[in-house]
């Protein structure tokens, strides 16, 4: 028996090792969770407008394009879950904080969980998804993320790319040479195959997917409406947001559930008196997006100096505080 | 806790130390701690639903011992009512019971009349199925006098909750398991070896082959409208792939799981997809299930004892049968239709025990007949499969109608050289290994421990490599 377990322990020893190493290494490796949390902490009293959603306002909406002082904690694949927790979390801090934009796409309603990044939240926030983050994952990175995305982000982080934008998870196709300004950081140009058809139909096929199989609306409906009363209570004042899409893109959703969305979010501004912006059939050029559902740098700054102007025309804002 | 996760990683290691380590204190000792260590890891899925899993095992310890102790038939019988009644009520609620309730409405409704029915919004506890299966086959084994009932507590509760199977079977027999668990097991070398080589297989299977190769189906099953037929077929290919490499890679890790504690369960595949008909398909495929209704259901409802149409009629119902076991949709129904069906002509022509032996034994390859028709049998399974993995009746249909389609000759869009590659290397190592328990079981023992070493180090870079996620096992939802 003993040399039974001496000689399963000499074979594992490699894998052993390894596993000790990718631990502590992970410890080490700065994610842009990590970046957003502690730039939005640095100037957290003199934030005006809070900038939550998930990659499309992530990619899509800059903050640095408004005369409020703005801040982007809005993430990839971020639920709005995560959008309510996170506000939450801080709202004792953010004295000076006016707005909030609340991002609705078309699958907005229909997710909570974000798969591994909840983890990455967890991390980075402490925001524990329903409770579901296992003992284990909390206190090893190695059982957090996937082994692929953990091997990724130490390749990442000795290939020396990712030293000047300063996190190693971003996404392909993010410009490596501009650091996080504000949360926020862009994709640069636009990557052809993810403005094929076939692209965009896959895309809107997987959306497509989630919002029919998904039974969570009624949840994040009444969570949402719970977000919005607190934001209310306090008098800051919700903003919804539908971010702009590829029209090749934006054809091959499902009429259905797109109608069903728009009314949804629709009765949502009614029902608290809120300002609904519709930006899903925005006239952007092809060169302004990224892919068929990202806006790239070009494409966030129009988009984000839209949004500002509105936001002066409709609430007479003009004036930056800092 | 999964079987490929970290968790497991670091509980069976914790299990299996203090097990050998207590070995000297006797089989009451090694039991208990299999036990305790069974019930955790249960717990770890939903600690609620223990409860259930006690209760369960509790009846059917006691209704056991009534039975032996009945001096009447009818009191036996009684016994035997009540155990089957309630382990089946608890399955029937579980998880059939909005499926009753469902089509009941839905057929009301068809004739013009509506009305509303309950349904429950309840989670299936993991592994009822299956630990429902292992009851029923101890109870009926003692009702018949098979077996004596097992008067130790400890030891029953173990033939039912032991790890390895508590979740996905195999689906043990008391003649089978419980002996095992009346004997003091001793460490054996060579059986903890060939335990760990079967794990490393069966994750690898599941790994490697079952997730990349249900990613891939995935896709093309969720968006199947616009693939063209050849794509379709593909995704059908590869759901059977990874439906087989999923269960039986579980299979694999739960046999070898066991043998490191000194246990041998029963084989749950062997190599179905090298069969030459459906008949032997269904006997290489989830072994432990199919004789298990062979049974308790075909040999109690006359089996092949009657004539041709009596032996047909029982065929279609324990496949029918054994489709609903799988779930409660009319998907599994009309796969267990559709496989029934398949055996009636070999039953017609008596060729259902034809193909008794292993392909091609002791030859490298297979004669063409030999090779032609295992790949007649397994498009046979695969089209079933796709009524089996479908969303519904009208999306399996319209899928096997486009694989039908002109598009069927067309190149597929999804085209994996990796995939393939893979799956290229795993078809050889399971036919060069297809007459062993497992297809490593015998491939490099006689090689130099270096070599063998080097080929062990290989499979687990590769699932290191592939793994993408901890993905759970398909028959867990069964």
């Amino acid at each position: 028996m003993q040399v039974f377990f001496k000689r399963v322990l000499i074979f594992l020893l490699p894998f052993i090792l390894a596993a000790l190493f990718l631990e502590i290494y992970l410890r080490q490796i700065t994610t842009s969770y990590q970046v957003k949390e502690n730039g939005l902490l640095s100037g957290i009293k003199n934030i005006e407008l809070l900038i939550t959603g998930n990659s499309h306002a992530a990619f899509g909406i800059d903050p640095a394009q408004f005369n409020l002082n703005a801040y982007t904690i809005a993430q990839v694949n971020q639920s709005l879950y995560f959008d309510k927790r996170l506000t939450l979390k801080h709202l004792d801090s953010l004295k000076a904080l006016k707005f909030v934009f609340i991002i609705l796409d078309f699958h907005s309603l229909y997710f909570s969980s974000q798969d591994y990044r909840d983890n990455l939240s967890y991390y980075a926030y402490g925001i524990n998804y329903k409770n579901r983050v296992s003992n284990l994952a909390k206190i090893s990175r190695l059982k957090g993320y996937p082994l692929k995305v953990a091997s990724s982000y130490i390749k990442r982080d000795w290939s020396k790319k990712y030293t000047k934008i300063g996190a190693v998870d971003v996404e392909d196709g993010v410009d490596l040479n501009r650091s996080i300004i504000k949360g926020w950081y862009s994709y640069a140009g636009t990557d052809q195959y993810g403005m094929s058809s076939n692209y965009c139909e896959t895309r809107a096929n997987d959306f497509n997917l989630l919002v029919r199989v998904s039974k969570e609306k009624t949840a994040i409906l009444k969570d949402l409406e719970d977000f919005i009363h607190q934001l209310m209570a306090r008098n800051i004042t919700p903003v919804l947001i539908t971010t702009p899409s590829y029209e090749p893109y934006r054809k091959k959703l499902n009429k259905k559930f797109l109608g069903q969305n728009e009314t949804d979010i629709r009765n949502l501004s009614l029902k608290f008196n809120l300002e609904y912006w519709n930006y899903f059939e925005a006239p952007l050029s092809e060169n302004d997006f990224y892919d068929c559902d990202h806006l790239n740098y070009n494409g966030a700054i129009k988009f984000s100096k839209l949004l500002n102007q509105r936001l002066e025309t409709t609430f007479k804002v003009s004036t930056h505080s800092n | 806790m999964l079987f490929n996760s970290i968790d497991f990683a670091i509980f069976l290691p914790i299990v299996l130390i203090i097990y050998w380590t207590m070995a000297g204190r006797g089989k009451q000792a090694q039991n208990l701690i299999l036990l305790c260590s069974s019930l955790f890891f249960y717990a770890c899925w939903d600690w609620r639903f223990l409860s259930l899993l006690i209760f369960s095992t509790l009846l059917d310890f006691y209704s056991a011992i009534k039975i032996s102790q009945a001096t009447t038939r009818t009191y036996k019988k009684w016994w035997l009512i009540l155990s089957i009644t309630i382990n089946l009520g608890i399955l029937g609620v579980f998880k059939y019971y909005n499926f009753f309730v469902i089509s009941f409405s839905e057929a009301l409704s068809g004739l013009g009349l509506h009305i509303n029915f309950w349904t429950l919004n309840i989670l299936l506890p993991l592994g009822i199925s299956f630990y429902t299966f292992h009851g029923l086959s101890y109870i009926i084994d003692i009702y018949k006098d098979k077996i004596l009932p097992e008067k130790n507590i400890i030891c029953y509760s173990l033939f039912v909750c032991f790890f390895p199977l508590l979740v996905a079977g195999p689906i043990e027999r008391a003649t089978h398991l419980l002996p095992q668990l009346n004997k003091p097991r001793r460490f054996s070398y060579s059986g903890a070896v060939d335990g760990l080589r079967q794990i490393l297989w069966g994750l690898f299977k599941k790994l490697v082959i079952a997730d990349k190769c249900g990613y891939y189906a995935d896709i093309i099953f969720n968006n199947s409208p616009s693939l063209s037929g050849s794509t379709l077929l593909l995704g059908a290919i590869f759901f059977s792939i990874q439906i087989y490499s999923d269960f039986a890679g579980y299979s694999d890790i739960a046999l070898g799981t066991a043998r490191l504690f000194g246990i041998d369960l029963l084989r749950n595949f062997a190599n179905p997809y090298f069969s030459r008909d459906m008949a032997e398909f269904w006997r290489r495929w989830h072994i432990s299930l199919s004789t298990w209704f062979r049974d308790y259901l075909y040999i109690p409802l006359g089996g092949s004892k009657g004539g041709t149409l009596f032996k047909i009629r029982n065929t279609l119902i324990i496949f029918i049968v054994s489709g609903f076991w799988h779930g409660a949709n009319w998907t599994f129904i009309f796969w267990g239709l559709l496989n029934g069906l398949y055996i009636i002509p070999l039953i017609l022509s008596k060729k259902n025990r034809n193909n008794l032996d292993i392909v091609a034994q002791g030859k490298l390859l297979p004669s063409l007949k030999e090779l032609f028709s295992m790949m007649i049998t397994f498009f046979l399974a695969v089209f079933g499969l796709v009524i089996f993995r479908a969303e519904n009746l009208s999306h399996a249909f319209h899928f096997i109608s486009t694989i039908f389609s002109s598009s069927l000759f067309t190149l597929p869009t999804i085209r994996s050289g990796v995939l393939f590659l893979l799956l290229g290397i795993f078809i050889i190592v399971e036919w060069l290994g297809r007459e062993q328990q497992y297809a490593l079981a015998a491939l490099g023992l006689r090689w130099p421990a270096t070599l063998r070493w080097a080929a062990y180090y290989s499979i687990v870079l590769a699932i290191i490599y592939f793994a993408v996620a901890e993905k759970k096992f398909l028959y867990f939802q069964f």
